[in-house]
C-alpha cells in the first residue's frame, strides 16, 4: 500500500559527490566494465563501417561510373580548355578531350572564357579488374578500333586502367557484359560477405555487452543492498525508535532498485553515444566537409530543440505523475474509509470530488502529450530535413563532379544514426536523475553512525558470574526527559527480581540497559562485576535472553522462529525445549516444528506466540534472562502452561521480570516498584503487602483480573 | 458460431463498449491522418531515388535538386503536423476512456457493500484501478496505434517497393517478417520472466520489511549475521532473475539489428548485382533502404501489439467482474423517505445475523425509546458492533427485523437512513485533507459556528485553534499528525455535526482520558435536541451514566438493567467494574 500511496516525483540535479560516491561501488567490478568498453569499442566501429562498405561497394563495383569528366567536342573548345587545365586533369579518347569538371570549370572561369561540354559517364575498369578479366580479350577491343575504350597510362588514370563511355556499355552483348561485370559482382559479393561477418559478430556482442553489463549492474545493485541492509542490522536502538519501519524498508528495496539502470544502462550508453557521436563526425568530415558541416548545423537545431523541451516535458511529466499519485492515493484512502464513506452517504460528493482529480490527471496526461507531439514529430523531421539535404547538396556536389555516388549514399546511412545519440543522451540523464535521488536518500542512511559493538575499552575478558548491579543510572531518550532519575538495585547470580508498576514509569527502560540497547546518561550498569558499556553487545546479547512483550513471530516454521534464523538449526535441541515448555500444541500441528507460521505469526493464538518466545529465549541458553510478560489477553487453556514455563525458563537464571501476574510475582524473591523513573517501593510480596502502599493496590487489581478470567 | 463469437465479444466490451463508441469519430478521424501521414512517408524515398537517379543519368540539374527539397520540406511539415494530431487523437482518446472507466471503477468502489469490502483487500482493487486500467489503456491507445501503422504502412510501403522491383521486395522482407515473428513468440516469455523478477523483487520486499519490523528481537538476540545471510539469499534471488530476464530480453535489440541489417544486406548483395545488370538503379537502393528502415518498426510493433491486445483482454476481464457486481445492500424500489420530524425510537426484533457459517447475533431483541439513553458492553466478539451495522444497514439481518420510528429500516431510502443515523466508529478514520473537509463530511453548506459548536461539543475546540491552519490543518501521512484521542474526538464532532436523531458511539472514547470522556458525554446530554444515544464501549465510566446498558456475551443479551440494577446481580458487569475501579485507582497515583 505505501508503494501505492507515495508515489512521489523522485529527481535530483546531477551532483558530482554523489556520483563519485556511487562509482566507487563500481570499482571491484574493473574488469568486467573493461570489457564491455572494448565490445562498445566494437560496436561503434561497426556502426561506423556498414555505412562505408556500403558506400564502396556502390563505388567500387556496383556502379564504377564515374561522372568527374566532361567531353569537349570541337578542336577550337578543345584548345581553349587546353590552355587553362593543366596536362594531369584531361585526357583524350577516341579523338575527343575529356576534362575533369572542377578543374576546367575553374580555369574557364579565371580565363574569362567558356567552352561547350557535354556530360558523360564513364566506366572505368581499375588495373586489378583489368588484370583479373584478362586484359587480352579487352585489347581485342582496342585493337578492333572500337571507339569506346581507352587504355592507360595516361596521368589522370592509373597505368593499366581502362576506361570507356558508359553509355557505350549497352553495345556489348549480354553475355560480354556479364562477363565484364562479372569481376564487379564478385566485388559485391566480397563486401557483401564482410557485411555478413561484421552484422554477426555485432549481433554476438551487442548481445554479450548486454548481458554484461546488467551482470555488473545488479553484481553493484546486490553489494549495495547487503551493505545497506547490515548497515541497519547494525544502527543503534534509538534511530529505530525515531525511524518508522517502512521508511528503511524502502530504502533497501525501492530506492537501490532505482540504481540498476545507472549502472547497467545510463553510464555506459552515455559513453556509447559520447562515441558514435564523436566517431561517425569524424569520419564524415573526412568523406566531405561541407556535408558534414550542414549535419552539424542541423544537430545543433536538434540539441537546441531536445535542451528547450525537456525541461518542460519533464515538468509536465512530474506533474502528470503526482496528479496519478494524487489519484490513488484518493482512491485507496477511500476504500479504506469506505465504511465512513457510506455511513454518511456521502458517495455522490466523493464521486464528484474524484472527477476533479480524475479530469486533472487526463488533462495532465494531454499536455505532456501535446508537447510531445510537437517534439517528437520535430526531432524525426529535422532527421528527414538532415536527409533532403545532403540530398540537395550532395547532388549539387556530384553535378560539379565533386562527389561520388558511393559516399552520397554513406552520408544518407550516417543521417539515421547521426542524430539517435542526442536523444538517448537526454533520456540517459533522467535515469541518472532519479539515480541521484535515491542515492542521496540511501547514503543518508549510511552516513547514520553505527552502534559501537565492541567498545574500545574492552580488554578481552568476559565476566564468568553473571549479576546485575544497577549504580544510580539515569537515562533519558530525548535530550531533557529523563525516564530514570537515579536507579539502583543489585541482583545475585541465580537471583531474581520483578519490577511492577503503572505504564510508563519505566520498567522496560530498565530491563533494557542490561544488554546495552541503550546507553545510560550517568551511572553504571554492571554485569559480573564489569560495566556493560565496556562489553561487547554480541556477548552481551547472547548471555542475556530478552522476551518482549509482544513477540514478534517472522514468517517461517516454528523451528526457524526459535532457533532465529540460525543456519544450521539444532532440531534436537528445539524438540527438547518445546517439550521441556509443555508445548504440547507443537506436536498437533501438521509438520511439528517445521509447520509454517505467517506472517507476524496469525495461525496462533496468543499464548502459543508467547510459548514461542519463551523457547526462543531458552535455545541459546542464557545466564541472564529478562522477561517483559504479556498484558494481552490469553486464552485459559494456555495460561496455565504458561505459568508453569515461566518457572521453568528462570529456574537457574539471573532473571528481571516486568511482571503483571501475580502468580509469577509470588516467585520472585524481591518486588521493586516503579513510578516515573524512580523505585519507591521494595521487598517481598508479604512485605509490600504489608506496607500497604502501591504494590498493595496493584496486587488488588490483579486478584480481581483473575478472579474474572 | 459468428453469432455466439460476436456475443462473447459484446460481452468482453459489455461495459467499456459504450465509452468507446462515444470516441469513435476521433479513433476514425485519427486512423485517417495517420494513413495520410503514412502514406507521404512513403511518398518521399521516392523522391530521393528520383534525385539520385536523376544525377546518374544527367537529367538532374540545380533546379531539379531545389525542387526535390522544396517537396520533401512540404511533405515533412504535413507529417509533422499529422503527427501531432493523430496523437492527440487516438493517444487522448484512450486517456478520455481511462479516466471514464477509472470514474466508473471508482463509483462502483463506494457503492459496493461492507460484504464485498470484507472480502476484498485494498490491494487487489487498487491494482484494477492501476495495473490494469493501464493494460486496457495502452491496448486502446499504442496498440490499436500500432495495428493501424503496421497495416497502412506495410501496405503503402509494400505497394512503393514492389513498383521498384518484385523479387528484390520479397526478399529483403524476409528478414523484417521475422522480427514480427520473433517479437510475437519471445513477448510472452519475456513477460514471464518479468513476472518472475517481480515475484523475486515482492519477495525481497517482504522479507526486508519483515526484517526491518522485527529488528529490535533480531538485535536483542545478536542474530544480525543470520538475518544478513536471508537477505543475501533474497537478493541474489532476484539478481539471478533479473539476468535470467536479460538473458532472453537482452537478445531482442541486438536480434532486431540484426535482422534490420540483413535486409540491407540482401539490398547490398541482390540488389547490387541486380544494378549491375542494368534492371535496378542506385536511386532504388537508397529508396529500398529506407524502406526497410520504415518497415522494421511496425513489424516489432505488430508483435508487440498482439502481446498487448492480450494483457489488455486479462485486464478487462478483471475489471468487468468487478464493474458486473451488485451491492448486496438495495434500495426497496418503493423506499420510503425517514422524516426530518422522525422519533429516533430503535428496536431489535429477534434479531439473527450470520457470517460464514458464525452466529454472531443471536436472537437479539431490545427496545430504545426516542430519547434514552442505552450504554452496550461485552467482551471482545461478543457482537456489539454488530449491532450498529445492522442499524445502519451495512448488513441485513439473518432472521429478525430493526426498525426505527417502527418501521423496518429496509422500508426507508438508504441515504435517509444513513443521515439518520450518527456513528462514531471505533476504527478512526481521517482523510489526507483539511480538519474542516473531515469534520464537515458532506457537500452541504454548513455554517462556521455550527462546526465549531460541534468541536466544542466533542472537547476538540480548543486543540484545533492550536494549530496554525486552525480548521484548515491538513491532517494523515502529508500532514499534522494527531494523536489517537484527538482523531477520536475529531470523528466525535464529525458525527455531532450531522445532528442525528439517532446518535452511536461505537467504542469511541478508548484513547481519551478519563476526565474527558465524561466532559464530552455530558456534553452530548446536554444537545437540546436530544438524540436517542446509544454507546458501546467497554469503560464502566463511560456507561454508568446512561438510562439503561446492554450486557452482550457470544452474540446474545445477557444481562441488562442500569448501572444500579446491574452491580446487584453481582455477575459478569459487576466484576468489570470492580477491576476498573482498582485500575483507576492505580493509574491515578
Amino acid at each position: 500500500m505505501a508503494g501505492i500511496n507515495n508515489e512521489e516525483v523522485q529527481e535530483r540535479s546531477f551532483d558530482a559527490t554523489l556520483m563519485a560516491r556511487l562509482l566507487r561501488f563500481a570499482r571491484p567490478y574493473w574488469a568486467l566494465l573493461l570489457v564491455s568498453f572494448v565490445l562498445i569499442c566494437l560496436l561503434t566501429a561497426k556502426t561506423i563501417a556498414l555505412p562505408l562498405i556500403v558506400g564502396r561497394a556502390i563505388d567500387d563495383y556496383i556502379d564504377p561510373t564515374t561522372t568527374r569528366f566532361v567531353r569537349v567536342d570541337t578542336p577550337e573548345d578543345a584548345a581553349k580548355a587546353n590552355a587553362v587545365v593543366a596536362g594531369t586533369y584531361r585526357f583524350m579518347l577516341n579523338g575527343a578531350w575529356y576534362y575533369d569538371k572542377i578543374e576546367l570549370a575553374r580555369g574557364l572561369h579565371l580565363a574569362g572564357t567558356s567552352v561547350r561540354t557535354t556530360e558523360v559517364s564513364l566506366y572505368v575498369v581499375a588495373p586489378v579488374k583489368a588484370r583479373q578479366l584478362g586484359i587480352s580479350h579487352l585489347d581485342l577491343y582496342a585493337d578492333a578500333a572500337r571507339p569506346f575504350v581507352f587504355r592507360g597510362p595516361q596521368p589522370v588514370f592509373a597505368p593499366g586502367t581502362y576506361v570507356m563511355d558508359a553509355a557505350s556499355l549497352s553495345r556489348f552483348t549480354p553475355s560480354e557484359r556479364a562477363w565484364l561485370r562479372s569481376v564487379d559482382v564478385a566485388g559485391i559479393r566480397s563486401l557483401s560477405l564482410l557485411f555478413l561477418a561484421i552484422i554477426l559478430v555485432a549481433f554476438a556482442v551487442g548481445y554479450i555487452n548486454r548481458v554484461v553489463l546488467e551482470v555488473v549492474g545488479q553484481r553493484i545493485v546486490y553489494d549495495i543492498r547487503v551493505k545497506l541492509f547490515q548497515h541497519v542490522e547494525r544502527l543503534p536502538f534509538n534511530f529505530l525508535d525515531r525511524t518508522p519501519s517502512g521508511r528503511l524498508t524502502t530504502r533497501v528495496t525501492n530506492d537501490i532498485e532505482a540504481l540498476a539502470d545507472m549502472y547497467s544502462q545510463a553510464l555506459i550508453n552515455i559513453v556509447r553515444d559520447g562515441f558514435l557521436l564523436v566517431g561517425v563526425s569524424v569520419v564524415m568530415f573526412n568523406l566531405n566537409s561541407f556535408l558534414t558541416w550542414v549535419l552539424m548545423a542541423v544537430l545543433a537545431g536538434d540539441i537546441l530543440l531536445t535542451a528547450i523541451f525537456r525541461v518542460s516535458i519533464r515538468n509536465a511529466h512530474r506533474r502528470a505523475r503526482t496528479c496519478l499519485g494524487r489519484i490513488n492515493s484518493f482512491i485507496a484512502e477511500r476504500i479504506q474509509g469506505v465504511r465512513i464513506v457510506q455511513l454518511f452517504a456521502i458517495e455522490d460528493k466523493e464521486k464528484k470530488s474524484f472527477q476533479r482529480i480524475n479530469q486533472e490527471y487526463t488533462a495532465a496526461r494531454l499536455r505532456v502529450m501535446l508537447l510531445n507531439g510537437i517534439f517528437r514529430p520535430l526531432v524525426s523531421a529535422l532527421a528527414t530535413l538532415a536527409t533532403a539535404l545532403v540530398l540537395y547538396y550532395g547532388g549539387a556536389n556530384i553535378l560539379a563532379g565533386a562527389l561520388s555516388f558511393g559516399t552520397l549514399v554513406t552520408f544518407m546511412f550516417y543521417v539515421q544514426i547521426f542524430f539517435q545519440p542526442v536523444q538517448e543522451v537526454a533520456e540517459q540523464f533522467d535515469t541518472l536523475q532519479s539515480a541521484m535521488a535515491s542515492a542521496e536518500k540511501i547514503f543518508r542512511i549510511m552516513d547514520e553512525p553505527e552502534e559501537v559493538y565492541t567498545p574500545s575499552a574492552f580488554d578481552g575478558k568476559v565476566p564468568e558470574s553473571f549479576d546485575i548491579e544497577f549504580q544510580g543510572v539515569y537515562l533519558s531518550y530525548n535530550q531533557g526527559q529523563e525516564i530514570l532519575k537515579g536507579i539502583s538495585f543489585r541482583v545475585e547470580q541465580g537471583g531474581s527480581i520483578a519490577l511492577v508498576g503503572p505504564t510508563g514509569a519505566g520498567k522496560t527502560s530498565i530491563t533494557g540497559l542490561v544488554p546495552r540497547l541503550y546507553n545510560v546518561d550517568s551511572g553504571r550498569v554492571l554485569l559480573g562485576g564489569v560495566d556493560v558499556a565496556t562489553l561487547p553487545a554480541e556477548f552481551l546479547r547472547r548471555n542475556v535472553a530478552f522476551v518482549m512483550q509482544d513477540v514478534f513471530i517472522f514468517s517461517g516454521s516454528i523451528l526457524e522462529n526459535i532457533a532465529l534464523f540460525e543456519e544450521h538449526p539444532d532440531e534436537g535441541r528445539a524438540q527438547e525445549i518445546v517439550d521441556y515448555l509443555g508445548m504440547d500444541f507443537v506436536g498437533r500441528l501438521d509438520g511439528g516444528l517445521h509447520y509454517h507460521l505467517y506472517e507476524r505469526g496469525n495461525n496462533l493464538s496468543a499464548g502459543q506466540r508467547q510459548l514461542i518466545s519463551f523457547a526462543r529465549a531458552l535455545y541459546f541458553d542464557p545466564k541472564v534472562l529478562i522477561l517483559d510478560e504479556a498484558t494481552s489477553n490469553i486464552d485459559t487453556e494456555s495460561e496455565a502452561v504458561i505459568q508453569g514455563a515461566i518457572r521453568k525458563i528462570l529456574a537457574g537464571r539471573t532473571s528481571m521480570i516486568v511482571a503483571h501476574r501475580l502468580s509469577t510475582i509470588r516467585t520472585v524473591e524481591r518486588i521493586l516498584v516503579v513510578q516515573h523513573g524512580r523505585i519507591i517501593e521494595s521487598g517481598t510480596h508479604d512485605e509490600l503487602l504489608a506496607k500497604g502502599g502501591i504494590y498493595k493496590n496493584l496486587y488488588e487489581l490483579q486478584s480481581l483480573s483473575e478472579g474474572q478470567a | 458460431m459468428a453469432t455466439t463469437e460476436s456475443k462473447q465479444k459484446v460481452g468482453a466490451l459489455r461495459h467499456i463498449g459504450p465509452i468507446i463508441r462515444k470516441y469513435w469519430a476521433r479513433y476514425l478521424a485519427g486512423i485517417l491522418i495517420l494513413a495520410a501521414v503514412d502514406i507521404s512517408q512513403t511518398v518521399i524515398p521516392g523522391i530521393a531515388a528520383r534525385v539520385i537517379d536523376g544525377l546518374s543519368s544527367f537529367t538532374a540539374t540545380k533546379h531539379t535538386l531545389l525542387l526535390a527539397l522544396l517537396q520533401i520540406g512540404a511533405l515533412i511539415t504535413g507529417i509533422t503536423v499529422g503527427r501531432y494530431f493523430w496523437r492527440y487523437l487516438i493517444w487522448g482518446s484512450a486517456r478520455y476512456i481511462e479516466q471514464e472507466v477509472r470514474a466508473d471503477l471508482f463509483s462502483k468502489y463506494l457503492d459496493l457493500s461492507a460484504d464485498f469490502h470484507d472480502v476484498h483487500k485494498t490491494g487487489d482493487l487498487m491494482a484494477l484501478v492501476t495495473n490494469d486500467l493501464e493494460a486496457v489503456r495502452q491496448s486502446l491507445g499504442d496498440g490499436l496505434l500500432m495495428i493501424a501503422d503496421f497495416f497502412i504502412m506495410t501496405t503503402f510501403t509494400l505497394v512503393a517497393m514492389l513498383r521498384f522491383n518484385r523479387s528484390l521486395t520479397l526478399l529483403a522482407l524476409i528478414p523484417l517478417a521475422l522480427i514480427a515473428l520473433f517479437v510475437m513468440r519471445v513477448g510472452p516469455l519475456v513477460f514471464k520472466l518479468f513476472k518472475n523478477v517481480q515475484d523475486a523483487f515482492a519477495s525481497l520486499t517482504d522479507y526486508v520489511e519483515e526484517a526491518m519490523t522485527g529488528m529490535r528481537v533480531i538485535k536483542v538476540f545478536a542474530r544480525e549475521k543470520d538475518v544478513t545471510r536471508g537477505l543475501r539469499d533474497k537478493a541474489a534471488g532476484l539478481q539471478r532473475r533479473n539476468i535470467l530476464l536479460i538473458r532472453l530480453w537482452g537478445l531482442t535489440g541486438p536480434l532486431i539489428d540484426l535482422l534490420g541489417s540483413v535486409s540491407v544486406l540482401v539490398l547490398l548483395w541482390y540488389g547490387g548485382v541486380l544494378v549491375t545488370r542494368g534492371s535496378f538503379t542506385i536511386g532504388g537502393l537508397v529508396a529500398f533502404n529506407t524502406y526497410i528502415g520504415m518497415l522494421a518498426w511496425p513489424m516489432a510493433a505488430l508483435g508487440q501489439a498482439i502481446n498487448l491486445f492480450q494483457r489488455g483482454q486479462a485486464s478487462l476481464a478483471r475489471i468487468n467482474d468487478i464493474l458486473d457486481q451488485k451491492p448486496t445492500i438495495q434500495e426497496l424500489p418503493d423506499a420510503c423517505a425517514l422524516r426530518e420530524d422522525m422519533r429516533g425510537e430503535v428496536a431489535f426484533e429477534h434479531v439473527t445475523f450470520e457470517r460464514e457459517g458464525h452466529r454472531i447475533l443471536d436472537d437479539v431483541s431490545f427496545h430504545i425509546a426516542p430519547g434514552e439513553r442505552v450504554g452496550i458492553i461485552g467482551p471482545v466478539g461478543s457482537g456489539k458492533t454488530t449491532i450498529v451495522s445492522l442499524l445502519t444497514r451495512a448488513y441485513d439481518p439473518s432472521a429478525g427485523r430493526v426498525l426505527i420510528d417502527g418501521v423496518d429500516v429496509r422500508r426507508y431510502k438508504l441515504a435517509d437512513l444513513r443521515r439518520a443515523v450518527g456513528v462514531v466508529t471505533q476504527d478512526v478514520f481521517l482523510f489526507s485533507d483539511s480538519l474542516e473537509e473531515n469534520i464537515n463530511l458532506t457537500d452541504l453548506p454548513v455554517g462556521e459556528e455550527e462546526i465549531h459548536e460541534a468541536t466544542r461539543q466533542s472537547d476538540i475546540y480548543a486543540n484545533i485553534s492550536e494549530f496554525q491552519e486552525e480548521f484548515g490543518t491538513i491532517v494523515g501521512e502529508r500532514g499534522v499528525t494527531l494523536s489517537g484521542g484527538e482523531k477520536q474526538r475529531v470523528t466525535i464532532a464529525r458525527a455531532l455535526l450531522k445532528k442525528p436523531r439517532i446518535l452511536v458511539l461505537d467504542d469511541a472514547l478508548s484513547a481519551v482520558d478519563a476526565d474527558t470522556e465524561k466532559h464530552i458525554l455530558d456534553n452530548i446530554a446536554g444537545v437540546p435536541s436530544r438524540p436517542t444515544g446509544i454507546v458501546i464501549s467497554n469503560r464502566i465510566s463511560a456507561l454508568r451514566q446512561m438510562d439503561r446498558i446492554l450486557v452482550l456475551d457470544a452474540g446474545r443479551l445477557v444481562e441488562e438493567g442500569t448501572h444500579s440494577t446491574l452491580l446487584r446481580k453481582h455477575g459478569w458487569y459487576w466484576r468489570v467494574y470492580r477491576r476498573q475501579l482498582v485500575e483507576q485507582k492505580v493509574e491515578g497515583e
